[in-house]
C-alpha cells in the first residue's frame, strides 16, 4: 500500500495514469464508428481530473477504457506502470445508473461484499463497510435493501462501495446526472470533503460546467464526437459559484466548448 | 459530515397505487377463497338433493372418500410418490436447463440449440413422449421421472435464458469492476439477477411437470405402479367418490406448490424489490 504522500503524488516522478493517442471504435467491424480519437492526457496521483464534453461525445467510452471494460483500438493507456488493463478494483467505478448496487444485498453487504471478494475477511469487511457508510451518513440504511432507498441515497452507497475498496483512482461516470440540483449540490460538497480527506485520485465524467468547476483540479475539455481533447484547463481551488474566478473559468470553458475547430493542444 | 437520513423512495414500485384497487385485500386469503368455494358447495349439494342423484356423488360422500383415502394411506402414498418423482425430475431438469441456458447465452450454437428445442418440442405435450419411453424403459419410476424431465426442462431453460439476457448491463460492469469472471460472475451476479425469471420458470416447470406426472400416473396407476390417485381396487369398477377424492388431492397439491413458490418469491425477489409484490 502506498503511503499518503505517495498517493497524493507529491513525490512521484511519473503520472499515475497516462493516455497516449488513444482512439476507440464502437460497433461491429463492418459498421464501426470512431468515438474517441487521438486522446492524450495524464493524471497525477491525488489529482481530480474532469472529463468534460457534450452528450454522446465518447467521454463515457473513454472512462470505460480506463476502467478496462473495453480495449482501445489505438494508442496506449498506462495505469500504475501497466498497459494491459483488465477491469479491477484498483480503478473502482461509480456509474450513472442508481441500479448499480446488487438488489439482493443489503446496503452494508453491498459495501462489504466487494471487500470480501478482494480478499478481506468477513469481520474486517463488515467493519470497514460500516465505517464508510457512517462517513456518508448511511448508518441507518445499513440493513435496508437498495430498492427501499431514494436515488441519491443509492448513489451515495455506490460511492461508499467504491471508496471502501481504497482504489488508486476513483472513476465516476456522471453519478449525479439523474439527481435534482439541490441534492446534487449537497453531494458535490460531500464528495469534495471525502476526497480531500481520503486523498483519492478522481476522474470524473460530466457534461456540466458547474460540476466540472466545483469538483475538478483540471478539466480535460472534449469536443463533439469523435472525442478529441480541445483543451486542458486548470481550475484548482475554484469551488465557490459566486466568486469572480468561478464565473471567469466557466466563461472560458464555455468558450472552449463552443469553439467548433478541433483544438490540437494537448498536455 | 452531512447527516442526511436515508429516505424511503417514493417512486419504488411497491408504492405505486394499483390501477385496479383490490378492496378486499385486507381480508385473509383463506377466507376469501372459502367465500368463493362455499356457494359452489351449496349449489352442488342442492343439485344432488333436488335434481339428480345418479350422476354426481354427494359432497359428503366425496369428503368421506377423501378422508378414507388419507387414513388408509392410499392418497398419502400416491401424493408422496408423485411429489418424489417430480422433485427428482425438477432437480435433473433444473441442472439440465441451467446448462442449456448458460450455453445459450455464451455461444451461438447454444442459442440456436435452445431456440430449436423450444420451437420443435414446445408443441409436444411431454405425456406424448411416454409411449416412446416405454419402448426403452419398463413402466416404472425411471420412465415417470424421464417423462417429467421432458415436461420441466424447456420452461425452466427458456425463462432462465430470458432472465440472464435481461440482466442490467450496469450490474455486469459493477461485477467486472470487482474482478469477477466466469463462475464467480455467474453465481454472484448473473444468476441472482436472473432470479425473478428463474423462479417463474420453476413455477411453470413445476405446473407442467405435475400435470404430466398425474397423467402418466393415470396410465401406470391402472397398471399398478406410479402414484395411485385413481387406482382401481375394485377391478374394473372405479368408485366415483374416490375419483373426486383423487382429483381433490391433486388440486390441493397444486395449490400447496403455488403457495410454496409464492413464499419463496416473497422471501427473495419481492423482498429485494426485483419483482413487485402481490
Amino acid at each position: 500500500m502506498l503511503d499518503t504522500d505517495e498517493r497524493r503524488g507529491r513525490h512521484s516522478k511519473y503520472p499515475l495514469l497516462y493516455l497516449d493517442g488513444v482512439s476507440i471504435r464502437c460497433g461491429s467491424h463492418d459498421d464501426s464508428k470512431l468515438v474517441v480519437e487521438d486522446v492524450s492526457f495524464e493524471v497525477w496521483a491525488g489529482e481530480k481530473i474532469i472529463l468534460l464534453g457534450p452528450t454522446g461525445c465518447g467521454k463515457s467510452t473513454l472512462l470505460k477504457a480506463i476502467a478496462g471494460f473495453i480495449r482501445p483500438d489505438g494508442g496506449v493507456i498506462s495505469f500504475a506502470g501497466r498497459e494491459d488493463l483488465r477491469p479491477g478494483p484498483d480503478r473502482a467505478v461509480v456509474f450513472q445508473d442508481p441500479d448499480q448496487l446488487f438488489p439482493w444485498r443489503t446496503i452494508l453487504d453491498n459495501v462489504a461484499y466487494p471487500l470480501r471478494v478482494t480478499g478481506y475477511g468477513q469481520v474486517v469487511s463488515e467493519e470497514t463497510a460500516a465505517w464508510y457508510l457512517e462517513m456518508f451518513g448511511l448508518g441507518p440504511a445499513a440493513d435496508l435493501f437498495p430498492h427501499q432507498l431514494s436515488g441519491d441515497t443509492r448513489q451515495r452507497a455506490a460511492i461508499a462501495r467504491a471508496l471502501a475498496l481504497d482504489p488508486l483512482v476513483l472513476l465516476m461516470d456522471e453519478p449525479f446526472a439523474r439527481l435534482d440540483p439541490q441534492t446534487r449540490n449537497r453531494l458535490h460538497a460531500e464528495l469534495n470533503e471525502i476526497v480531500l480527506r481520503t486523498h483519492t485520485t478522481l476522474i470524473f465524467v460530466t457534461r456540466s460546467l458547474q460540476e466540472a468547476l466545483i469538483l475538478g483540479d483540471r478539466v480535460v475539455v472534449l469536443g463533439r464526437a469523435p472525442a478529441r481533447v480541445k483543451d486542458v484547463v486548470e481550475v484548482s481551488g475554484v469551488t465557490d459559484p459566486d466568486s469572480e474566478r468561478f464565473v471567469w473559468s466557466r466563461r472560458q470553458l464555455r468558450k472552449i466548448l463552443a469553439d467548433q475547430t478541433q483544438g490540437e493542444r494537448t498536455l | 459530515m452531512n447527516s442526511a437520513k436515508p429516505k424511503r423512495d417514493q417512486d419504488a414500485p411497491r408504492e405505486i397505487l394499483p390501477i385496479f384497487r383490490l378492496r378486499s385485500a385486507r381480508i385473509p386469503m383463506t377466507i376469501r377463497y372459502a367465500a368463493l368455494l362455499a356457494p359452489l358447495l351449496v349449489f352442488w349439494q342442492a343439485y344432488v338433493t333436488f335434481v339428480d342423484q345418479t350422476l354426481l356423488p354427494r359432497p359428503l360422500e366425496v369428503a368421506v372418500a377423501f378422508w378414507d383415502g388419507w387414513i388408509s394411506g392410499r392418497l398419502a402414498s400416491a401424493t408422496w410418490t408423485a411429489i418424489g418423482v417430480l422433485a427428482t425430475a425438477m432437480l435433473i431438469g433444473t441442472l439440465l436447463a441451467a446448462f442449456l441456458a448458460v450455453f445459450a447465452i455464451r455461444t451461438r450454437v447454444g442459442d440456436d440449440s435452445l431456440s430449436l428445442l423450444a420451437v420443435a418440442l414446445g408443441p409436444i405435450p411431454a405425456i406424448a413422449v411416454l409411449p416412446l419411453l416405454l419402448v426403452f424403459f419398463d413402466a416404472g419410476t425411471d420412465a415417470l421421472i424421464l417423462v417429467a424431465v421432458c415436461a420441466v426442462v424447456l420452461p425452466i431453460a427458456t425463462n432462465l435464458r430470458a432472465g440472464l439476457l435481461g440482466v442490467n448491463p450496469t450490474l455486469l460492469l459493477a461485477g467486472q469492476n470487482l474482478g469477477l469472471r466466469g463462475w464467480s460472475m455467474l453465481s454472484q451476479v448473473l444468476l441472482p439477477a436472473a432470479l425473478p425469471h428463474a423462479i417463474y420458470g420453476l413455477r411453470i416447470g413445476w405446473a407442467r411437470g405435475w400435470r404430466t406426472v398425474i397423467a402418466a400416473g393415470l396410465v401406470f396407476g391402472i397398471a399398478g405402479s406410479g402414484p395411485g390417485f385413481f387406482t382401481d381396487d375394485a377391478g374394473g369398477f372405479l368408485p366415483v367418490p374416490d375419483l373426486f377424492a383423487g382429483l381433490l388431492t391433486v388440486a390441493f397439491a397444486g395449490i400447496l406448490a403455488e403457495a410454496t413458490f409464492g413464499l419463496l418469491e416473497r422471501r427473495t425477489v419481492v423482498r429485494w424489490g426485483m419483482k413487485s409484490g402481490p
